[in-house]
């Protein structure tokens, strides 16, 4: 291959597409050589450029390092309201049924005491012991016969 | 609740947490390259910023679903090609049709180029015409420009992210450095 590059050919050789004639030129031609390598160099300033400029325009917004818009916190709290539920709600049931046992248990203790408090009311309040007591209708009676009698008296006064 | 579907929930939540994990890790490796191509194609950096935001945001939904068919890098430059289509389609805040049609000798970002002394002057008019010409390509060549020269991404990659055919790539590259060439000067 004799003649130079063409623009196309450049072009082509930049992107990759290369035959071994071109290959074979180039490294005889300076200059084919001149207008490839700046070409190149032209593409490689702009790549730099742009990395720097990018890199200096990031460095004023820097990469988030504790990113934290993408993160499902709020999946987070969820999670762990639902674990303090799945937790509560059970030992609160629990609770309440002990609660409520607790609450009968004292209204069956509560009425057994009253039925004690009356045996013993009715115990203490007897006006004769209890082995005493086959005689006290005996008693009563001559009492009320006192009590008769001295009615009568005071009407005979 | 039952306990059987609670433990399946927190157990989902738990994977969740763990893709979460992964997905940093995913931002930390490639937020630069997704904003600096974000930066490059529409040359603002408050909207890059928004758009690699809304990017990373997308990403991280489709996660779970990410089955590594490609790279992650191009799984990412496919999203951020379709969020900078929808922009450009949307809010037409570009700043490559603001400087096309205004015809703006706008400041290129070239003062960070470490060439040589002597070079230094021809160097950064051949990248200042880069720049340029970079400014009136059509968006899709641009895009596959930007892909080739910026990312260093081969032709397959390329395809794959944005959604055309390799050939079709090939086409849009090959003209997109034919008019790098011709604003250059044929770099001559």
């Amino acid at each position: 291959m004799t003649r130079h590059l063409s623009d196309e050919e450049i072009s082509a050789w930049v992107l990759g597409e290369r035959t071994p004639m071109q290959e074979a030129h180039l490294a005889g031609c300076r200059e084919c050589g001149i207008r490839t390598g700046r070409l190149q160099a032209a593409l490689s300033g702009f790549r730099e450029s742009a990395i720097a400029w990018a890199a200096r325009e990031q460095h004023a917004v820097p990469v988030p390092t504790a990113p934290r818009w993408w993160q499902p916190r709020s999946q987070w709290l969820l999670a762990a309201a639902a674990l303090v539920l799945m937790t509560a709600v059970p030992a609160y049931r629990s609770y309440s049924a002990h609660l409520s046992a607790a609450r009968e248990r004292t209204v069956l203790d509560a009425a057994e005491d009253t039925a004690l408090l009356n045996q013993v009311d009715t115990q203490i309040s007897r006006a004769v012991p209890g082995p005493m007591e086959p005689l006290v209708p005996l008693v009563a009676w001559n009492t009320d016969a006192n009590d008769t009698h001295k009615g009568n008296n005071e009407t005979n006064r | 609740m039952e306990p059987a579907a609670a433990t399946g929930w927190v157990t989902k939540e738990m994977e969740s947490a763990r893709a979460a994990a992964d997905f940093d890790a995913v931002v930390r490796e490639y937020w630069p390259r997704v904003f600096r191509f974000i930066l490059v194609s529409l040359r603002d950096r408050n909207d890059a910023e928004s758009l690699t935001q809304d990017c990373f945001l997308k990403a991280f939904r489709a996660w779970r679903n990410f089955r590594g068919d490609s790279s992650i890098n191009t799984w990412l430059m496919r999203i951020a090609v379709n969020q900078l289509r929808d922009h450009s389609r949307n809010r037409r805040l570009q700043f490559w049709k603001r400087t096309r049609t205004a015809g703006s000798t706008a400041e290129w970002p070239v003062a960070d180029l470490r060439s040589s002394p002597e070079d230094d002057a021809v160097t950064k008019q051949q990248v200042e015409a880069v720049w340029r010409a970079a400014t009136n390509l059509p968006q899709q060549q641009r895009t596959v420009f930007l892909l080739r020269f910026v990312e260093d991404m081969d032709l397959l990659e390329i395809a794959a992210a944005t959604g055309l055919k390799e050939g079709t790539v090939k086409t849009h590259l090959f003209r997109a450095l034919q008019a790098v060439r011709e604003q250059t000067g044929g770099v001559r």
